[in-house]
């Protein structure tokens, strides 16, 4: 491992830190420590505990997966402009969970599973579409066709909802929101995004030699069916399930590659573990910003990365416009 | 001493036939020269060789055993290719790239000093020590041309499967890597195979030609024989004249047959 | 999920109160309830003492939507996350069904009592919500008085037995109608108005296609839109094309936000429908 990475790895998990130090800290309710500390029976610890600590690793989690899966993917594809939300996974994922709104009455569990089982439905329509040793193009229209399909049935499902209320629900949802998310939502998500963490990290040889093309990658005897399948289910398990619990927050899993690309080089394998924690920081930062902008109405943290996202993405577009102009 | 064979080859791209019925059989420790038109099939046939293409009928055999039962990273230790296209997707340090051609070789555990020794050593093979620290998406097609045949080196492989790999090249260089690639065969052992344009080079370099024409081998043996006038004008459908002299064979292209 | 809320909080309520008879002395009852729904916030500062009211909802304070927003300036305002509901310290908190899941858990988690509701869709759930509220709050004569009110308010709009029944299409916000099996809907039957939504096929609360109604036009177009308060101007309501309807159609205004809710806020939406069945019979008895 060179050394300019592991300046970088460790300067991120410093930083990583110190944000989860400040998201325990922070919100609507003072939480003194030195003074809670005496008395262990004091009600704000429920505060620290089941609300802002399975947020905060809720919000860790989700940026890992979000950043990992980003870098695989920019890797996969040889393109600086794919994103875990190209593959389509959490179209899919979010037309899963839309579908519960006709569920009457479902328990609370219904909406994430379904949630997940979109995500690995999704997935699984993908490889079928791309399947057989076909192109990278393929792979990526593949990807397109799922957003388009899962998005005009999201937009199907808004619009036959049984009431509007219902719809504002969805929506919201949609945009994305940290917002009470406790323990339970947490445990499950879990076992799920540090499953997916785990494959995706498995790629990082495939994604090195990829440089060097397809042919080239395969001459270096990677399997590349193989790395398709694992990248896919990775993506699936790290993103759908944050999708699952927490809505559609998107840009982490562009913008972060981008943002360590100069800091450590553009080899893909080196960017993965870097990712998985910019990628956290840059989620959990952008959570602890939306509480702290004074209004109250929360500033749902799918819309504030957008915010991000957007420009971001735009000077990206202008960039490469200029470089190859 | 390796063997790697063709019995019976046929090969498509998609459903159209570019080489039909192949046999032929390579040796570790010589320079087999490919030639033929373009679009006669060389490199399908080199990918054939490598691995990386199914046939659509006969084996590919490596010492005697089917190419294709073996597991991808196993075969890439032994056979090593290095394609036409000079594709390199990222703005890497050169000898990072390099570093790539390792990654049969290297486990989880990244690369070691043993690794980082060999990379300096394809490096110097190629010709391409002074491009070590440069980063590979500013550099010239040469300089590119010369990185690639150092990222083929370094992978070690006992088989060195090249297509075009002087392409590109300017004279100087084209003789360095032609001396390196002689080298690897004849003082190192390997099987070198590669596909060349020119056929004066290739009657210099080559232990062995083979002309494919048609889909077919029209020529295989010493270059005296498969680089004879007739062979030629048959798969390229010019007029040659082969001469020797004091630096070796040279083929000279008179005209239009 | 609700009805078992109901029980366990009122249980406890019960054992409050018990506790506080037997102590002889407080007043019984939550003493700090947050609502987190403006439809609960309008029917709990009928019922609750004031300062049993902790928090109301943001939205109360919308004077476009809200049928208190005046009150609800001078009552304190909560957040809709768990943490700023905590912050008021409430011992009862009033949730629709539509309050986010994941706030409601929250809350149950922490410990907070969160009786839940659903959106009355006839009268009867409507008083049946206003009762439950009292009980909730302990303060079941509020909450009788509450209902009383609101039946009488009905009593007094009611139709002359044996008149006609003039048919009227309500058309809200984006072009929705309340259809059949709504409150809206209860409330124009027992008001002596046939729903118009009904006939065009919509159940519950449905978009109503601008070509079904020119095609089949009602007798009395209700447009309740928020008269352009929060400042956007909604076409589907007031379309050009409904111009071509002025010569047989009655039009009437109504304020949208007297539709949204039950609970108090039917003594209004009654007069105004009356007064508009008043209108219809006037230009034909």
């Amino acid at each position: 491992m060179s050394r300019r990475r592991l300046v970088v790895l460790f300067l991120l998990a410093l930083l990583l830190t110190a944000l989860v130090a400040a998201s325990l800290m922070t919100g609507r309710i003072p939480l003194p420590l030195a003074e809670m500390a005496t008395d262990p029976s004091d009600p704000r610890w429920a505060v620290l505990v089941q609300l802002r600590l399975p947020r905060t690793l809720l919000a860790v989690l989700i940026g890992a997966g979000l950043g990992l899966s980003g870098a695989a993917l920019q890797g996969f594809t040889r393109n600086p402009l794919a994103d875990p939300g190209v593959l389509g996974v959490s179209s899919a994922a979010a037309l899963g969970a839309v579908l519960t709104l006709w569920i009457p009455a479902a328990a609370g569990w219904v909406q994430p599973a379904a949630a997940m089982a979109g995500a690995l439905a999704g997935t699984g329509l993908l490889l079928a579409l791309a399947a057989g040793g076909s192109s990278m193009t393929v792979f990526l229209l593949a990807g397109v066709v799922l957003n388009t399909i899962a998005g005009a049935g999201v937009a199907l499902a808004l619009s036959l909802a049984p009431t509007p209320w219902a719809v504002n629900g969805i929506i919201d949802w949609l945009m994305g929101s940290l917002v009470d998310r406790g323990l339970p939502e947490t445990l499950f998500a879990a076992p799920f995004i540090l499953a997916g963490l785990l494959l995706l990290s498995s790629t990082g040889r495939a994604l090195d030699a990829l440089t060097l093309g397809e042919t080239g990658a395969r001459s270096l005897g990677v399997d590349l069916d193989r790395t398709r399948v694992v990248l896919a289910a990775g993506t699936a398990l790290a993103v759908g399930a944050g999708v699952a619990v927490a809505g559609v927050i998107g840009f982490a899993g562009l913008v972060t590659p981008h943002l360590l690309r100069p800091l450590i080089g553009a080899r893909p394998g080196g960017l993965l573990w870097p990712s998985a924690l910019g990628g956290a920081v840059l989620v959990l930062a952008g959570d602890l910003a939306v509480r702290l902008i004074p209004s109250e109405a929360e500033v749902r943290l799918g819309v504030a990365m957008a915010c991000l996202g957007g420009p971001f993405f735009l000077g990206l577009l202008l960039m490469l416009r200029r470089r190859l102009g | 001493m390796s063997r790697l064979e063709a019995r019976g080859l046929t090969l498509t791209r998609g459903s159209r036939p570019v080489v039909r019925d192949i046999d032929v059989t390579l040796r570790t420790g010589e320079v087999t020269v490919l030639l033929g038109p373009n679009g006669a099939g060389k490199s399908t046939l080199l990918e054939a060789l490598c691995g990386l293409l199914r046939p659509a009928s006969g084996q590919v055999l490596l010492d005697g055993g089917d190419l294709a039962a073996l597991a991808p990273a196993a075969r890439a230790r032994r056979i090593g290719l290095l394609p036409q296209t000079h594709e390199i997707a990222w703005p890497l340090e050169v000898r990072i790239l390099v570093g790539l051609g390792r990654i049969p070789h290297v486990g989880a555990r990244g690369l070691s000093s043993e690794d980082a020794r060999i990379i300096d050593a394809a490096l110097a093979g190629a010709g391409a020590a002074d491009l070590a620290g440069r980063d590979a998406s500013t550099l010239s097609g040469g300089e590119r041309a010369r990185v690639m045949i150092a990222r083929a080196l370094a992978g070690e492989p006992e088989w060195l499967l090249a297509d075009e790999p002087l392409a590109g090249l300017d004279p100087g260089y084209q003789i360095d890597a032609a001396t390196t690639l002689s080298g690897l065969a004849r003082e190192s052992g390997k099987g070198v195979v590669l596909t060349l344009h020119d056929l004066t080079l290739a009657a210099r370099l080559a232990d062995r030609v083979l002309v494919l024409g048609d889909g077919t081998l029209v020529a295989d043996g010493a270059p005296e024989t498969a680089l004879a006038p007739d062979v030629l004008a048959r798969a390229f459908g010019v007029r040659t004249a082969l001469r020797r002299g004091p630096e070796g064979l040279s083929v000279d292209v008179l005209g239009r047959a | 999920m609700a009805a078992g809320f109901h029980r366990t909080v009122s249980r406890r309520v019960a054992a409050g109160g018990l506790a506080a008879v037997g102590l002889g002395a407080a007043p019984v009852g939550p003493h700090r309830i947050v609502s987190l729904n403006p439809c609960l916030d309008a029917q709990l500062v009928h019922i609750a003492d004031r300062r049993q009211i902790a928090g109301l909802s943001r939205l109360s304070r919308d004077p476009a939507t809200s049928t208190l927003a005046d009150l609800a300036a001078t009552l304190p305002s909560v957040g809709d996350t768990a943490e700023a509901v905590i912050l008021k310290r409430p011992d009862l908190v009033l949730a629709s069904a539509h309050t986010s899941a994941a706030t409601r858990q929250a809350l149950e988690r922490l410990g907070v009592p969160v009786a839940v509701f659903e959106t009355p869709a006839s009268l009867a759930a409507s008083l049946d919500q206003v009762r439950r509220i009292a009980s909730l709050a302990h303060r079941p004569e509020r909450g009788e008085a509450l209902a009383a009110r609101i039946r009488a308010a009905l009593e007094t709009a009611a139709p002359q037995p044996g008149s006609r029944r003039p048919e009227v299409l309500i058309r809200m916000s984006g072009g929705i109608s309340p259809g059949a099996g709504t409150l809206t809907d209860d409330l124009l039957s027992r008001l002596g108005l046939s729903n118009a939504a009904g006939r065009l096929g919509v159940r519950g609360w449905g978009l109503v296609r601008l070509e079904a109604l020119l095609a089949a036009p009602p007798e009395v177009l209700v447009l309740a839109d928020d008269g352009g308060r929060s400042g956007r101007a909604d076409q589907t309501v007031r379309h050009p094309a409904l111009v071509a309807l002025d010569a047989r159609v009655l039009k009437r205004d109504l304020p949208e936000r007297l539709l949204f809710c039950g609970g108090p806020v039917l003594i209004e939406a009654a007069a105004e429908l009356a007064r508009i069945r008043g209108s219809a019979l006037g230009v034909r008895p």
